[in-house]
């Protein structure tokens, strides 16, 4: 976390460099979690610029509450949500979710099947985008969930609910499937 | 049905394999770095100039100056702690010291020009305490150390409460504070002339006391008359006024740092509001704690620095003060130096109030531990922070017949003494 505030700092104070470094760390991150929350690489590609263009102009004034990480998250969510908005892109349809991915898949890095990464996608574009959002925001990006609470300016109850909502519309989805994935592992192993 | 663990952890496994699968091409990358370091040159070409000053104003209300505070209190724990101790010349020249009630005096710590200096005006158990000399040359922005020069802090100590009342004003923000300096801070802290109250009235008390005289100088124009008082751990020597056989000059070394006592004036009739605990109209109050002093309730135990507070405390001064490279010397003069510099950085990441503020001294009071008196050296100079080959810093605890060593990488390994630094 230092390293990123005195990243921060240096750019702060003129280094072009800091800046470079903080995107090379986590935009890959942040482009995983925009694709994940909105279904769509061209809508996430223009809300990861759209986040580090504000970010550039807006580094003077920002007074991190907490992780660098978190910030960015969060920026990408809202930008997520405000793209989804705009052009009304709602949740896709299984085929087309399953297409985002890029030439750099290697079925071999997989964790999980394509069928199953298929499925789980499925369930989680049937989500709200609000319980999507807790979600990602807490098991992709790491954020606690009072950090998710006042980043959203919602209450901690609110985002506990919404994950926990959200949770069981996957658990209803996705019966059984954990256990085939667990066996999936073992296998690989 | 799935329980809640397992479904987030097939949701970490989906997340992980989406992750893998979303790399950023180079064009993108291209496309994004442009348009945001384009925009960012923009913007600063249309902002004023006048963003750094603003820095100042969040560390005005922050607790840089707190912690410069705290460190003056702190570096008061190195004298009064460590020193365990005619003819009638010798005798008029302490009396003062051991009984004056009211007292002027500046003292300096460290050497050369830059050398950190203290201006105390002691009024019996109270004492005004001011500071001039901070280091600012690692603060480039002309105007920022400017306006730090500028700013005027005062402290006063209230050794029977164990209280302290800084002052603190720039321009028109005028910041008051309270600090509890009840436990370490009173245990330590001392005027410098308590200290030096307690070396002579050790040697007055002890018929084998070595005290030597010096003879004769001019100081200050002044004719005077020297004697060289040998302690346990601390060498003291004291110039006293001819005439009147009022001490007007103090020097002493403790293990690698020297501190002057100058421009001593015993018996001066000052005025009592001086030390007033009160805080002074145009002030606006502002609770502060500080738990380098004390552990926050509900404990209320003095703070005990440890080793790694000073590892800690190193890596601040590396990471954030010098961008990556260890200090040149490390002492409390430089710890006490670099406070401003810390406050300076921080408020500029926009943490003000973060916790390195408070973490930077409790290295410092670590390091007292055995810098006055034990054995310890630094060979830091011009080791970069991460260098795992490299021992920084060395120190030999007491009753141990190693030293522990700190590296460059901040491990810390126990060492044989033939395998320290040369």
């Amino acid at each position: 976390m230092l390293e990123d505030k005195m990243l921060l700092w240096k750019f702060r104070h003129g280094s072009d460099d800091a800046f470079r470094h903080i995107y090379d760390k986590y935009k890959n991150d942040l482009l995983g979690l925009a694709i994940a929350l909105s279904h769509d690489r061209t809508a996430a590609e223009d809300a990861l610029q759209d986040v580090f263009v504000s970010f550039a102009l807006h580094a003077d004034k920002l007074h991190l509450k907490t992780s660098l990480k978190s910030y960015l998250s969060t920026c990408i969510a809202n930008k997520v949500r405000d793209i989804i908005r705009k052009k009304s892109i709602q949740t896709v349809e299984l085929d087309q979710a399953g297409q985002i991915s890029t030439e750099d898949d290697q079925p071999d890095t997989l964790v999980m099947s394509a069928e199953l990464s298929a499925q789980v996608e499925h369930a989680m574009a049937q989500l709200p985008y609000d319980q999507r959002e807790v979600i990602f925001l807490h098991l992709h990006s790491g954020m606690k969930f009072r950090e998710i609470a006042e980043s959203q300016n919602v209450l901690l109850n609110t985002v506990l609910s919404r994950y926990r909502y959200g949770l069981e519309q996957l658990r209803s989805q996705l019966s059984g499937k954990v256990e085939s994935w667990k066996t999936q592992r073992i296998s690989k192993d | 049905m799935e329980n809640s663990e397992n479904i987030e952890g097939l949701i970490k496994a989906f997340c992980a394999d989406k992750n893998s699968s979303a790399r950023t091409t180079e064009q993108l990358d291209e496309k994004i770095l442009n348009a945001a370091l384009s925009a960012r040159e923009e913007y600063k070409r249309t902002q004023s100039a006048q963003t750094q000053p603003k820095i100042w104003r969040i560390a005005m209300h922050s607790k840089l100056t707190q912690l410069a505070a705290a460190a003056v209190v702190a570096v008061a724990v190195i004298v009064g702690s460590q020193f365990l101790g005619g003819t009638i010349t010798f005798a008029q020249v302490i009396e003062p010291i051991l009984n004056a009630r009211t007292v002027v005096l500046d003292y300096v710590i460290g050497e050369g020009p830059d050398a950190l200096e203290m201006h105390d005006i002691v009024i019996g158990s109270r004492i005004r305490r001011t500071m001039s000399n901070m280091d600012m040359t690692k603060i480039l922005d002309p105007r920022v150390r400017s306006t730090l020069s500028n700013m005027d802090m005062t402290m006063i100590l209230d050794f029977e409460d164990a209280r302290m009342l800084t002052l603190v004003s720039l321009g028109v923000t005028k910041i008051a504070s309270y600090i509890d300096i009840q436990g370490t801070g009173l245990e330590g802290t001392r005027s410098v002339l308590d200290f030096v109250r307690n070396v002579v009235s050790r040697v007055k008390d002890n018929p084998d006391a070595d005290i030597q005289d010096l003879g004769e100088k001019e100081i200050n124009g002044q004719k005077a008359v020297g004697f060289y008082v040998k302690g346990l751990n601390v060498d003291l020597t004291i110039w006293a006024n001819k005439k009147t056989s009022l001490p007007i000059r103090i020097e002493f070394t403790e293990g690698k740092t020297s501190i002057v006592i100058k421009n001593i004036e015993f018996h001066v009739p000052l005025e009592e509001s001086l030390v007033s605990m009160e805080v002074p109209a145009g002030y606006t109050l502002k609770d502060m704690t500080l738990n380098i002093i004390k552990v926050p309730a509900p404990h209320n135990l003095p703070y005990n620095a440890t080793e790694e507070d000073l590892v800690e405390s190193l890596r601040i001064w590396a990471e954030i003060i010098l961008d990556g490279a260890f200090p040149d010397a490390i002492g409390t003069d430089h710890f006490m130096k670099q406070a401003a510099v810390l406050g300076y950085k921080l408020a500029s990441l926009g943490l003000p109030d973060s916790g390195e503020m408070e973490q930077f001294p409790k290295g410092m009071i670590f390091l007292q531990e055995f810098e006055f008196g034990g054995k310890w050296g630094y060979a830091g100079k011009g080791v970069k922070l991460g260098d795992a080959d490299k021992i920084i810093l060395w120190y030999q605890p007491q009753g141990s017949n190693t030293y522990r060593a700190i590296y460059g990488d901040l491990k810390v390994a126990e060492v044989a003494e033939e395998d320290l630094p040369k």
